[in-house]
């Protein structure tokens, strides 16, 4: 949210209307609308999934009835898509993105839910569910999109909004950190007040490693899935939101389009599920994270 | 990085991709839309005939006016927002070039129609002559709409600084309801710049003393709350060297998400015609660049 402190305040705006990762999202994909598609998951399951208009989706499994939600999508190149939805009337806030790989005929679904941890009532779980498209008058595709090591030791630095961005760097095939980076900078006539906060801050970015799993799929050459949990953070304090980001990238473009899932703890816990839009840059500026060891797990 | 320094042929770093990184002002562009495929529009535009157009697919129209033959001509479209499409096209065998961009806003049925011809003028083969006609959807059993897109004074003192990539920034100063500048910015040859990169940079070496300032005429649309569309045509500089400048750049601005889409039409340095899509992701600038604070003109009326 743009406020007073705001490097680029936008004198058209001066309140957004959205979350600070959504400034730049692009506008939702709507070509979608009157396409079918049969899914044949590698849980055993085959959905139809029908995209009724530019937000109704129809969904569900072989034999059964499908259901109708509400749907976002965003279209990251001509032939990959990102859909996604939260499950109307399920017990447990229930949430399903798709990414939708019409080049290969391949899918992969993320299919998320907040409160099946019991003791961590907030934190988000995710099952990733591998998949072909029936495509009329093919085979269906035997290969898969799959989980992938090229990341691995890479940081990109992606900017959300005019006034927020965000590193990440992707430690190992399982797990991300944000790097502590720099104290922040601060205008030559600062208070000596500003300066001890400003301090204060950095020490406490500096004692309190940002570490989190997450998991790292190729889709094809340059296009990658990827997406984190807030869990660590979760563990320790239960009333913290253990919220989950999903995205797809390209990486020769450094771009990518994604989803949170998430409750807001700052306000009542407030359901979120929205999509963004990021652009980004590879950096290997060095933090005091890279080999650091970790305080939560053993790896 | 700061768009006060703009290095020539600085590669991106990418050290993921197999390929470089396309860069330039197509790096952040995002996908084009096929979403206007089988739809049909019927466009009535301030003093020309009621055109229809009918898109096929994604990728092919027909034109045509009343009575008369459709025509096909490939087309490009993207999003500036959810109902709100740039649209380009060049008329095949059109001599000189006649390139069509047209904005078509389905949620208000307004249409802005730029047609922008390249040599025109046979003194000044590189320059860009552009002419906007504004017009409305008509829909089935409805009345056209009177209401149309406007220009618009709203962006004047504003500024934004663009970025197009992760090397590169610019920064757009709305400085008059007729003009645009540039940001002052610094340009270096990067170390390992290939000849072409060299070439780049020799075109801005030559600009010292005789352009020194990136001063050219414009004009501002709004569209709707938030929506504008701006043209700026590189008449000043072409005017002075003959072998530059001469672009045509119309750009589609969500000034509350302050990101664009926008298409530049005209010959690239090299001397390829250019008229692609561009894109590019910003923040409005509090701050006035120094080129804010002189005369205007900075180069005297033709």
């Amino acid at each position: 949210m743009p406020g007073p402190k705001d490097r680029f305040p936008n004198p058209f705006l001066p309140k957004a209307p959205w979350n600070g990762l959504e400034q730049f999202r692009e506008p939702l994909c709507y070509e979608l609308k009157g396409r079918a598609f049969q899914l044949v998951m590698d849980n055993g399951h085959a959905y139809a999934l029908h995209f009724l208009s530019e937000e109704m989706i129809a969904w569900g499994e072989q034999g059964k009835a499908l259901r109708w939600n509400t749907y976002e999508c965003l279209k990251l190149d001509d032939v990959t898509y990102f859909v996604n939805w939260e499950v109307f009337g399920a017990p447990l806030r229930t949430c399903l993105t798709l990414v939708l790989d019409l080049k290969a005929d391949l899918v992969t679904a993320v299919y998320a839910q907040i409160g099946a941890v019991k003791t961590c009532p907030y934190l988000v779980t995710n099952e990733i569910i591998f998949g072909a498209i029936k495509a009329p008058g093919k085979p269906l595709n035997t290969m898969r999109h799959a989980y992938t090591p090229d990341l691995v030791g890479r940081n990109i630095f992606w900017r959300y909004s005019s006034n927020f961005g965000i590193t990440h760097a992707f430690i190992t095939e399982h797990f991300l950190r944000v790097p502590i980076g720099q104290p922040r900078e601060l205008p030559p006539d600062a208070s000596p007040e500003e300066i001890a906060e400003r301090d204060k801050e950095y020490e406490r970015r500096k004692q309190h490693l940002f570490e989190i799993p997450a998991f790292y799929i190729k889709i094809r050459e340059d296009v990658y899935f990827f997406g984190f949990i807030e869990e660590t953070e979760c563990r320790l304090d239960p009333t913290l939101c253990g919220n989950s980001l999903i995205m797809v990238m390209d990486t020769n473009k450094i771009h990518d389009v994604g989803r949170c899932f998430a409750s807001d703890y700052e306000n009542h816990y407030a359901p979120q599920n929205f999509v963004f839009s990021a652009f980004g840059a590879f950096h290997d500026t060095p933090d005091l994270i890279d080999g650091m060891p970790s305080p939560y797990r053993i790896f | 990085m700061s768009y006060k320094q703009h290095i020539i042929g600085q590669k991106i770093y990418n050290p993921v991709s197999p390929r470089p990184s396309v860069g330039g002002m197509k790096q952040y562009k995002v996908a084009s839309t096929c979403e206007l495929a089988g739809k049909t529009l019927i466009a009535h535009l301030d003093g020309l005939e009621p055109v229809c157009v009918q898109f096929l697919d994604g990728e092919n129209l027909l034109w045509g006016h009343p009575g008369e033959a459709m025509r096909w001509e490939p087309y490009e479209a993207a999003k500036g927002d959810e109902k709100l499409f740039l649209i380009k096209f060049v008329l095949s065998g059109s001599r000189p070039i006649t390139y069509i961009t047209l904005v078509w806003d389905e949620s208000t049925q307004l249409i802005t129609c730029v047609k922008a011809i390249l040599g025109a003028d046979e003194k000044r083969p590189r320059l860009v002559d552009s002419r906007v006609y504004f017009g409305a959807q008509k829909l089935p059993h409805q009345p056209l709409t009177d209401k149309r897109h406007a220009y618009t004074e709203d962006l004047v003192g504003k500024r934004i600084i663009w970025r197009y990539n992760p090397n590169d920034e610019i920064m757009h100063c709305y400085c008059g309801t007729d003009y645009f500048r540039l940001g002052k910015s610094e340009k270096v040859l990067a170390q390992n710049a290939t000849e072409a990169d060299k070439a780049h940079y020799q075109r801005f070496v030559e600009r010292r003393g005789i352009y020194p300032v990136y001063e050219e005429p414009s004009y501002y649309i709004k569209l709707r709350d938030g929506f504008y569309l701006y043209s700026v045509t590189e008449r000043n500089i072409n005017r002075f060297l003959p072998e530059q400048g001469g672009n045509q750049l119309l750009i589609l601005l969500n000034a509350l998400r302050v990101r664009y889409i926008g298409r530049v039409f005209g010959y690239r340095g090299d001397g390829s015609l250019e008229n692609d899509f561009i894109g590019a992701i910003g923040g409005f600038c509090p701050e006035p660049d120094e080129v804010e604070s002189l005369p205007y003109p900075i180069y005297p009326p033709e």
